[in-house]
């Protein structure tokens, strides 16, 4: 604790020492304004808006950081939903801190484990989940192979750029910007009270063949709440989480500069409680749920000389994350939808905990375990210096970078256990207490939790010519990195040339060659380097003269691109030595002692190489009648050399895992499309409205699988994590029906339980009949719409994402009645019964764990399509004229809220959180003052 | 021309020359950042590079190519939730969706065969033959250490490929460790090579092994080990399944796959001398059957109480374990309610009265249960959890009966046969105790039956064969056999005799399969029978029964051996059996 405070401290003192150094004199140096031209740090032309549309042939989409900053999360990779067309973002655990979303770019193109994209923070590879928009000047997807190739064996996936902001030429600028607001849960799972529990688990019983447990006594008791020790009716949700939870944002930027030197510098603090209530007030040994960061950023960029540049970037965060129970909310979520409402009162007659032997009190958990902090640094730095080299060649530059990249979590965990107790009565009615678990004392630990950190040095060589009517611009690069994840020893490494030329005739022809030269430490040596060349061109065919008739159509142009781009993600390191490995044992001795013991790892193979990819893309940019722009792409991707085992070939008897081998292949393709419309009025009134969609549809083409006895079965030809299910056709609606019916394996069946299609036609329901059907969790198509307008001091901006194709699959507590004795949903109440088997929409109740009818089948697949309303955003700035008075630039007041609703069939549950932490939307007040 | 453009043709040229430089020598230039630092991988020539580093590597031996048919949560056996009892007419599983109901309605298939440890096998097979090529490398190494060593990973290669000789006939013979490079297309060998291949193993692995190990070492493979491997090998190789000119299908031109083609009685006097081996090693390992613990209680110290005399080798997979673990869940689970064995009532009524004669069940039913169980063998009780019966503290007295759900009673959903299995559930395992269990693959008593069973075959119902059996009986307090009975009724008898004592020891399939008796009627097809038990008014404590069926199974002669799994045949090396 006490060195985390002594490291805020020294971020603050920092923070202040940068910006009294800003104040001091400037205009020493003639600035050159074009060296900090962002897309330098990644040595290409790519990235700034003004230049997208004449002088590239890439397909890359692009996002302002200002446009993301009405998205209040606590991690930066959820506020890119919808934003960039060909970009999916799939939700995490949606608790502060342990909140991962994962990227992809153009839908999925492998069916191994990386299928995630590169993401460059400034050109270096980095951690981006800490950023906030407000430090972040663009968001660059890249996609196809004329823009990825130079990031050879690690681009296929496409790449992701993030940029942070530099500061402007010009009068220093303070923005001071406060927002607080208020979050509440999207959905919450619909359990049902303690008399519809036992009215339902007496069904079931007697569904099972057993005598109803509940006698109408206890429904009684049940029902009026006469009795709420030995009837209890806990709701745990609601005595364990808030209605809403505060949420708060602070943030402080000041930017500004001289020809000679340039900075922005922000602090930002952002806290959000999370939802479980406050303990701390209530018990001596708990902590509320916390989490809190501080994000510090100092970019500088300057001349230290009429030829020499340099740009200093530095930021670091520190997160403080408290809560009881445990360090994460999961357990507790898993407990309180798990417990019968009944199952026991939240404290004892006596005042002590209730519980029983199979759950422990989430109440209690939460006022009794104990203190769990951790806390979280990264720290980023990156040091480049360009220099002009007009001397030896007008045109040509040369830069070199270094970057160095640092995260770190730590965990401290004061923990306890304490006694519940079970209650009965005995024959004279009085009460005995059973007890389980003990007081304990508090027990403290701490350790080192993730720890990784990279070290990159780059250095790269432009030229650029003018010709008469054409002109050329090259570029050559040279990468090395290494990254360093704690608990995998040897860092990976990378190691490479890269290179682009671009050559453009007459305004009209471009043609660009570019390539990677990348070498990974994961291979053999001979084995290690890989050339990925692409080659582009593009026509301008609006600048041709025959154009200039269509007046409506202010600009064309057409672009194609060809290249073979590499993965390497998720490829095993060092397959290409044979090893052992230590591993679990066998129990010699008559004292049961364990030994451990070797195990043969993996057979080596010496050629294993990454994936590749042939990628082609078609694109057209337009512009209408001034206003609207259309970026259109359509691609297709054929990926090779996916390693896979070839389980078809070699025989069992080698004994062995089989060497991994390059050749599993995948094919996607797709389209994306951008609509963008943008209206100028007088002064600065200014209407909009942004469209995008991408769709990518994948198909597995070879991937060696074991032949299946039926065709369906294959993977091969279908998507990638295709759902294998049983097809429901309905329930069985009597005896009758069960006995003409193909016989079901998993369990004896009854009336009212789900029907399965025997898919083979064999007369029997089993393994095989598992069938392709349904989507998967990511969506084929995601597309984003955005408006807004600016009318005099007012203005308004309205954000929709959505998702297609998609399918989720509703299974665990939340969804299956009394599953490993838990409790029941409201979606049960629509039952099968012999009354109701014409409306029933859920399968006879069961007490236990019903092997037929929570099969993974078709049943329990739901549309997973979704529009949601994302942000919404109302702002009312002051007028200049009063604010100006004292001294102020601007004022603005503005709501935002954020996940205000969603459009889906599924109804019950978010689409994308299915049980534990729920989806939130939140509502903030906010102010922005300028000076 | 300009100087510009010179200028520009020399800066291009200059790029294009350094890209050719860069891509030519790179991999050289900037090899040195990629090489693998020194790490503390081990690699094959670490494992035999000291005595310690390859008792690890032989712990491994052990640890794939043991085979226990206790389940466990392991990814080693691909049937984790039920023992292999539930596919004959010993049991059934509750949960009548597990594996064992492919083989009780004929379901097997090529591409499902229900073999789980196919893939180990040859694991541990390869495992066996890397340790036979390069244990002699070890410096440090004693002699003795490198024969017990040869011995073992002899034994183990040979145990893994009596494993496949039984479910599928002959296999492809494998005696070095191959490389992806090496001719994969390895044929099966026939039978007889395959038992031959076993038998020299076995003869080879006994010479170099020890009587007996240190206790700290129990659980490692002894001469007795090897020999006992040897008679059941021989026992089964002169089966009637293999041991005939006349296979239960015909496999054209490669009947020598699934059996040896022809009768020869011989086979059945090297079966008999081979377990006679093995009891006349016995004495020198201090190897005995338990006998002085009672007539109620010998037969259950054998399962109960791991490592006891009795036992030649048995599995050490698994540790000190709860009520919750796969072993005790498969066999029962009254804590959870979860899954469990029933024992059926037709293997209840193999059971002789204690007077050696068969106690007769009347198909309408009665009302003497308590009077018939108190009057079977007294092994009866040591196995099976029936009406009335102990099972441990917890549960005193278990009510099977209809209408008997009262707390802390087992449940009765699921109890088809109206027994449950005990067997194997030591009863010191309560709901806080853990207890640990060891299946055993070996112990003495089945050498006797080995014996008796071979050489009633080869010699007739000799005075020796009868010895053997009636040792086995002895000591459960049952009389011995009656004298005079021809080689069928002996051969009727012993089949009896060792299907009651090696029960739920996964014995009774091979058994089974090798004296060709599936297909009759209750065994592997047909009915299934249970009881439903009533409990009679006060105050009489006596219960009544009802036998009922509640299954019907179905048997497909190509089961007598396993279909090699399609995905195999299809790499073209394998013959698939007949039927398949």
């Amino acid at each position: 604790m006490k060195r985390a405070l002594l490291l805020k401290i020294h971020v603050l003192i920092l923070f202040f020492i940068n910006i009294y150094c800003f104040a001091i004199p400037q205009n020493i140096f003639d600035f050159d304004n074009d060296t900090v031209d962002i897309v330098k740090n990644e040595g290409r032309n790519i990235g700034s808006e003004e230049k997208f549309m004449s002088e590239l042939n890439s397909s890359i989409a692009t996002v302002k950081g200002d446009e993301l900053r009405m998205h209040f999360s606590t991690n930066f990779g959820n506020t890119l939903k919808g934003k960039l067309a060909g970009l999916t973002v799939i939700n995490g655990e949606g608790e502060s801190g342990v909140d991962y979303p994962s990227f992809y770019i153009r839908g999925i193109s492998t069916f191994n484990s990386g299928r995630s994209p590169l993401v460059l923070v400034d050109g270096v590879e980095c951690f981006y989940d800490q950023l906030i928009p407000e430090e972040v000047e663009s968001v660059t997807l890249l996609k196809d192979a004329s823009a990825t190739a130079i990031f050879g064996s690690r681009g296929a996936n496409g790449v992701i750029l993030i940029t942070t902001k530099q500061g402007k030429e010009g009068a220093r600028k303070v923005t001071f910007k406060a927002q607080y607001g208020i979050e509440t849960p999207m959905r919450l799972p619909d359990f049902l009270p303690s008399y519809d529990y036992a009215l339902f688990f007496n069904e079931a019983l007697v569904n099972d063949g057993y005598e109803p447990q509940y006698s109408e006594n206890d429904l009684a008791a049940y029902k009026n709440g006469s009795d709420p020790f030995f009837h209890p009716n806990v709701d745990w949700y609601d005595q364990t989480l808030k209605d809403a939870a505060p949420i708060s944002k602070y943030n402080l930027a000041v930017s500004g500069g001289s020809n000679i030197i340039n900075y922005f510098v922000l602090l930002n603090i952002l806290n959000r409680e999370g939802l479980l209530k406050k303990t701390t007030n209530l018990s001596d040994f708990s902590s509320n749920s916390n989490y809190t960061r501080y994000n510090v950023r100092t970019n500088i960029n300057a001349n230290i000389s009429k030829k020499i540049f340099v740009d200093f970037k530095l930021g670091a965060t520190i997160t403080d994350k408290s809560n009881p129970v445990d360090f994460n909310t999961q357990s507790l979520f898993d407990l309180i939808s798990s417990i019968p409402p009944n199952a026991f009162p939240v404290y004892n007659p006596n005042h002590t905990y209730g519980g029983n032997q199979m759950f422990s009190n989430p109440w209690g958990d939460m006022l009794e375990k104990g203190f769990y902090t951790s806390n979280t640094r990264t720290f980023q730095s990156l040091l480049k210096l360009s220099c002009d080299l007009d001397v030896l060649s007008k045109g040509l530059s040369a830069s070199a970078l270094i970057a160095f990249n640092d995260k770190f979590t730590g965990y401290s965990s004061k923990y306890r256990t304490y006694r519940r107790f079970s209650i009965k009565k005995d024959e004279a009615g009085e009460i005995i207490y059973i007890p389980f678990g003990d007081d304990t004392s508090l027990t403290s630990s701490e350790w080192v939790g993730d720890q990784w950190w990279n070290f990159t040095v780059q250095a790269n060589i432009n030229y650029k010519k003018t010709f008469a009517n054409s002109s050329f611009a090259g570029l050559l690069g040279y990468n090395l990195d290494t990254y360093t994840i704690s608990g995998n020893n040897l860092p990976f490494k990378h190691i490479g040339l890269n290179g682009c030329f671009n050559y453009t005739y007459d305004e009209k022809y471009i043609g660009e060659f570019s390539f990677g030269y990348m070498g990974a430490n994961y291979y053999k040596k001979g084995h290690r380097f890989g050339l990925f060349p692409a080659l582009s061109l593009g026509w301008i065919v609006s600048n041709e003269n025959f154009f200039h008739e269509i007046d409506y159509l202010n600009y064309l142009k057409l672009r194609i691109s060809y290249g073979i781009v590499g993965n390497d993600f998720g490829i095993p390191r060092y397959m290409y030595e044979p090893y052992y490995a230590y591993t679990s044992s066998y129990y010699f001795g008559t004292s049961n002692t364990s030994m451990s013991s070797f195990v043969e790892g993996r057979l080596p193979n010496p050629n294993l190489s990454w994936e590749n990819e042939k990628q082609l893309n078609f694109g057209a940019d337009l512009e209408i009648l001034n206003n609207l722009k259309i970026n259109f792409d359509i691609f297709n991707k054929n990926r090779y050399n996916i390693l896979v085992e070839p389980n078809q070939d070699v025989p069992q008897f080698l004994g062995m895992t089989l060497p991994l081998q390059n050749i599993g292949k995948v094919n996607n393709k797709g389209f994306e499309l951008c609509l963008g419309y943008k209206k100028h009025t007088n002064n600065s009134n200014l209407f909009y409205a942004d469209f995008n969609v991408g769709y990518s549809k994948n198909k597995i083409l070879y991937n060696a699988e074991v032949i299946k006895p039926f065709e369906y079965q294959n993977r091969s030809g279908r998507m990638i994590d295709q759902p294998f299910v049983l097809e429901s056709i309905g329930f069985f609606n009597d005896q009758e029906e069960i006995n003409n019916s193909p016989k079901q394996v998993f369990e004896t069946v009854k009336p009212g339980d789900i029907k399965y299609k025997d898919q083979n036609n064999d007369g029997i329901i089993d393994q095989n009949d598992f069938y392709p059907c349904g989507f998967t969790y990511i969506p084929e198509v995601n597309f984003g719409f955005s408006t807004g307008f600016k009318y005099k001091n007012v203005d308004f901006d309205i954000f929709f994402q959505g998702a297609l194709n998609r399918t989720v699959y509703l299974s665990g507590k939340n969804y299956h009645a009394f599953q490993n004795n838990g409790k029941i949903t409201g979606l049960a109440k629509a039952r099968w019964t012999p009354e109701t088997s014409e409306v029933a929409t859920y399968p006879r109740l069961s007490a236990h764990n019903n092997n037929n009818n929570y099969q993974y089948s078709s049943f329990w697949q739901k549309n997973g399509n979704f529009l949601k309303l994302r942000d919404l955003e109302f702002g009312y700035s002051l007028s200049k004229s009063i604010v100006h008075k004292i001294g102020i630039q601007n004022v603005r007041f503005y709501i935002v809220g954020s996940n205000i609703f969603s459009l889906d069939e599924l109804k019950i549950s978010d689409p994308e959180k299915l049980s534990g932490y729920p989806a939130m939307k939140s509502f903030s007040l906010g102010t922005n003052i300028q000076f | 021309m300009k100087t510009k453009d010179v200028e520009f043709i020399i800066v291009f040229i200059s790029i294009v020359w350094l890209c050719f430089i860069f891509t030519t020598s790179c991999e050289d230039l900037m090899g040195d950042f990629l090489e693998k630092a020194p790490g503390i991988d081990v690699t094959i020539d670490t494992i035999f590079s000291t005595q310690r580093n390859a008792e690890t590597f032989i712990v491994g031996l052990y640890r794939d190519g043991m085979h226990t048919d206790l389940p466990k949560w392991d990814d080693r056996d691909g049937r984790r939730d039920a023992i292999y009892a539930c596919v004959t007419d010993e049991a059934e599983n509750v949960a009548t969706w597990y594996w064992c109901q492919n083989y009780n309605r004929a379901a097997l298939t090529p591409y499902w065969n229900g073999d789980g440890r196919r893939w180990w096998r040859w694991r541990a097979i390869r495992y066996a033959n890397i340790l036979l090529e390069n244990i002699d490398k070890v410096p440090d190494a004693d002699t003795e250490f490198i024969r017990q060593a040869k011995g073992q990973a002899l034994f183990i290669r040979a145990l893994n490929y009596f494993e496949m000789l039984k479910r599928y006939g002959g296999v492809p013979i494998v005696k070095k460790a191959l490389d992806a490079t090496d001719e994969l297309k390895i044929p099966r060998s026939s039978f007889g090579e395959v038992v031959n291949f076993i038998v020299s193993d076995c003869d080879s692995a006994a010479l170099l092994l020890p009587n007996r190990w240190p206790s700290t070492f129990t659980g490692k493979a002894t001469k007795g080990a090897a020999l006992m491997l040897k008679s059941r090998t021989l026992l089964y190789a002169a089966s009637p399944l293999f041991n005939t000119n006349k296979p239960y299908l015909d496999l054209p031109g490669h009947n020598d796959l699934i059996g040896y083609g022809n009768y020869d009685k011989i086979r059945w006097q090297k079966a008999a001398d081979a377990a006679k081996d093995v009891i006349n090693w016995a004495p020198s390992a201090n190897c005995f059957l338990i006998a002085d613990k009672g007539i109620y209680e010998n037969y259950r110290y054998v399962w109960e109480m791991p490592d006891n005399e009795e036992i030649i080798l048995s599995s050490k997979l698994t540790g000190v374990d709860g009520y919750w673990c796969m072993a005790f869940k498969s066999i029962n689970n009254f804590y959870l309610a979860e899954a469990g064995t029933t024992v059926t009532q037709n293997f209840v009524q193999k059971y002789e009265k204690l007077d050696g004669t068969p106690q007769v069940w009347d198909s309408e039913g009665g009302d003497n249960l308590s009077e018939i169980y108190a009057g079977l063998d007294p092994r009866f009780s040591q196995t099976i959890a029936y009406n009335g019966s102990y099972w441990n503290v917890d549960f005193p007295v278990l009510n099977l009966y209809q209408g008997a759900v009262a707390p802390n009673q087992p449940p009765l959903l699921g109890c088809f046969g109206g027994y449950w299995l005990h067997k194997w559930v030591p009863r010191s395992l309560t709901r806080t105790t853990p207890a640990y269990q060891n299946w055993y693959l070996f112990r003495l008593a089945e050498a006797y039956l080995n014996y008796a069973e071979a050489l009633n075959e080869a010699e007739g119902p000799v005075l020796e064969a009868y010895e053997a059996v009636n040792i086995i009986r002895r000591r459960s307090g049952m009389p011995d056999f009656p004298h005079g009975m021809t080689q069928s009724e002996f051969r009727e008898k012993i089949r009896n005799e060792r299907t009651i004592e090696l029960a739920f020891e996964d014995h009774r399939l091979w058994d089974i399969y090798r004296w060709q008796i599936a297909e009759e009627e209750g065994v592997m097809q047909g009915n299934m029978w249970g009881i439903k038990i009533y409990k009679q008014t006060e105050p009489s404590n006596e219960f009544s029964w009802e036998p009922y069926v509640f299954e019907t199974r179905s048997f497909n002669k190509a089961m007598y051996l396993h279909p090699f799994l399609q995905s195999e045949v299809d790499k073209g090396y394998i013959i698939q059996n007949p039927g398949w």
